[in-house]
């Protein structure tokens, strides 16, 4: 399903964030991405969702070759992968509901349908009774589920979450981590990048260990 | 709908910066109308004054009325005649008359009637330049039953020469507006852009086309040529029904006011294409 073969990734003169990695990823898997911070992470998850291109080597996602996706393609490839981030990345001056229902306004869904989508979105992340809040009056950890509800709408069959507790208490963050369990269970895949360590004791699944820009450790599908 | 709704909030929230772009192009939308219709009267008279260029061939006295008709027929033939009309020597002296009957003792001096016969050669409309006129003269010069031709030879090349510049000067004067305008709306949606992009990044994050997230920034600016557009084609009217108290004018009214409020709009989607291309284009921004 993701393929990395061979990638480098080089950012300023002779600085790899990445170097030569390789890493399958299959259906329905939940895969941790630890490793400290400026250790290539995210710019593995970029990788994946085509925010940026290998500058050796090739990401294959759902079929689409890093060599040969034009520029028109991958906006259709990213309506399948949903994307979270540190920071939640949501719309200020938009209330919940219109935060989740933006992803499918710029995509062209017919209206009608986007009321239907959105209102289970929020119900499946559980922050339906905030749909009208705005993201300054919710906790970390709610605008986080809010930002999971965006990214879930359209229903990828993969979500990358970038360090998505990074900004959330711990009780927030383990909340996080249960809904991403229960996203996987019902058969998203998971990428998550983070550098919280403990967070892995709770939930073991397959680690991967990047350092340097190397993957230095991967503990293989775990069941 | 989305498209529309978020350009209306790009107008809002860029308020300030949204209005000096309306503004200016209000101005030099105005001052290219002003100018659209100046030249449009001075090409009214030019044409006018123009329609009037003939040109006078004087004959030989003792020509006889065969000789007239076959030297008729021949100048009919020169590329660029409209007409030729034969004015006889008694004729001449009647239009003399008529022009001096104010001064009657001056004619009765004449005891022989002095004037030669003459054609009066009008030449069709697209011959009015100076070069075309100044060839049909010489060939009718070398007829050798005529004896002089004469037209306005001085004013037609400096009404000729008019023309062109005024022409030039309306290129000119549009084309400094335009750049001005481009230049204006260009850097008030790059503001914009701006000011949004976080929901730009969203946008690109979960799969809209480069043409969905252009979209509203383009209609913004289209939406402030066609008010500034609006604005300059209702104050340049205004401007016309007080001034056409004083003086009368040519103004067509359809033409410049829609014209403007056109030209406003395509200048406002130049404008702000120039700034999503450069600012939207590449993967990241």
């Amino acid at each position: 399903m993701i393929e990395i073969k061979n990638v480098s990734k080089v950012f300023q003169k002779n600085w790899y964030a990445l170097k030569d990695v390789s890493l399958k990823i299959e259906k329905g898997e939940f895969v941790f991405i630890i490793g400290p911070s400026g250790a290539g992470k995210s710019t593995l998850l970029r990788l994946i969702y085509m925010d940026i291109l290998p500058d050796m080597g090739e990401v294959i996602v759902a079929g689409y070759s890093s060599n040969t996706i034009r520029r028109h393609e991958i906006p259709i490839l990213r309506r399948k992968i949903g994307v979270i981030f540190q920071d939640f990345k949501l719309l200020k001056d938009k209330n919940v509901y219109e935060n989740v229902a933006f992803a499918l306004e710029v995509t062209g869904t017919p209206r009608k349908k986007i009321k239907e989508l959105v209102l289970k979105a929020l119900a499946d992340v559980g922050i339906s009774h905030k749909r009208n809040a705005f993201p300054y009056q919710l906790s970390g950890g709610e605008q986080q589920k809010v930002s999971i509800a965006r990214a879930l709408v359209r229903e990828p069959f993969i979500l990358l979450a970038d360090e998505p507790t990074g900004n959330i208490d711990p009780e927030g963050s383990k909340e996080i981590l249960e809904l991403l369990k229960e996203i996987n269970t019902r058969g998203t895949a998971v990428v998550m990048a983070t550098h919280q360590v403990d967070l892995i004791k709770y939930f073991p699944r397959r680690v991967v260990k990047i350092e340097e820009g190397r993957i230095v450790e991967d503990t293989g599908v775990r069941p | 709908m989305f498209v529309l709704r978020e350009a209306l909030i790009g107008l809002k929230r860029n308020g300030t910066a949204s209005m000096i772009s309306i503004g200016v192009m209000f101005f030099s939308l105005l001052l290219l109308g002003i100018f659209l219709i100046v030249t449009f009267n001075l090409f009214g008279v030019i044409k006018i004054a123009q329609s009037k260029v003939e040109i006078d061939a004087f004959l030989v006295d003792d020509i006889d009325s065969t000789a007239v008709k076959e030297l008729k027929g021949k100048i009919e033939k020169i590329v660029g005649v409209k007409s030729v009309e034969f004015i006889s020597k008694e004729q001449a002296l009647k239009e003399i008359q008529e022009e001096l009957k104010d001064v009657p003792d001056l004619l009765e001096a004449l005891e022989t009637n002095p004037l030669p016969p003459s054609f009066r050669i009008k030449v069709e409309e697209g011959y009015n330049n100076a070069r075309d006129i100044s060839d049909i003269a010489k060939k009718i010069g070398m007829f050798k039953e005529v004896e002089d031709v004469k037209y306005g030879r001085e004013w037609v090349p400096r009404l000729d020469k008019l023309v062109k510049i005024l022409f030039l000067f309306d290129i000119l004067v549009g084309f400094i507006i335009s750049i001005a305008s481009i230049y204006v709306t260009s850097n008030t949606i790059r503001l914009t852009v701006i000011s949004r992009k976080e929901s730009i990044e969203i946008m690109r994050l979960v799969g809209a086309t480069d043409r969905m997230i252009r979209a509203p920034f383009i209609l913004e600016g289209i939406i402030q040529g066609m008010i500034g557009g609006a604005i300059s084609a209702g104050t340049l009217y205004g401007l016309y029904i007080l001034s056409s108290r004083f003086v009368s004018y040519y103004f067509p009214q359809n033409y410049i006011l829609a014209g403007l409020v056109l030209f406003g709009m395509l200048l406002g989607y130049i404008g702000s294409r120039n700034a999503v291309k450069t600012y939207l284009t590449g993967g990241e921004i």
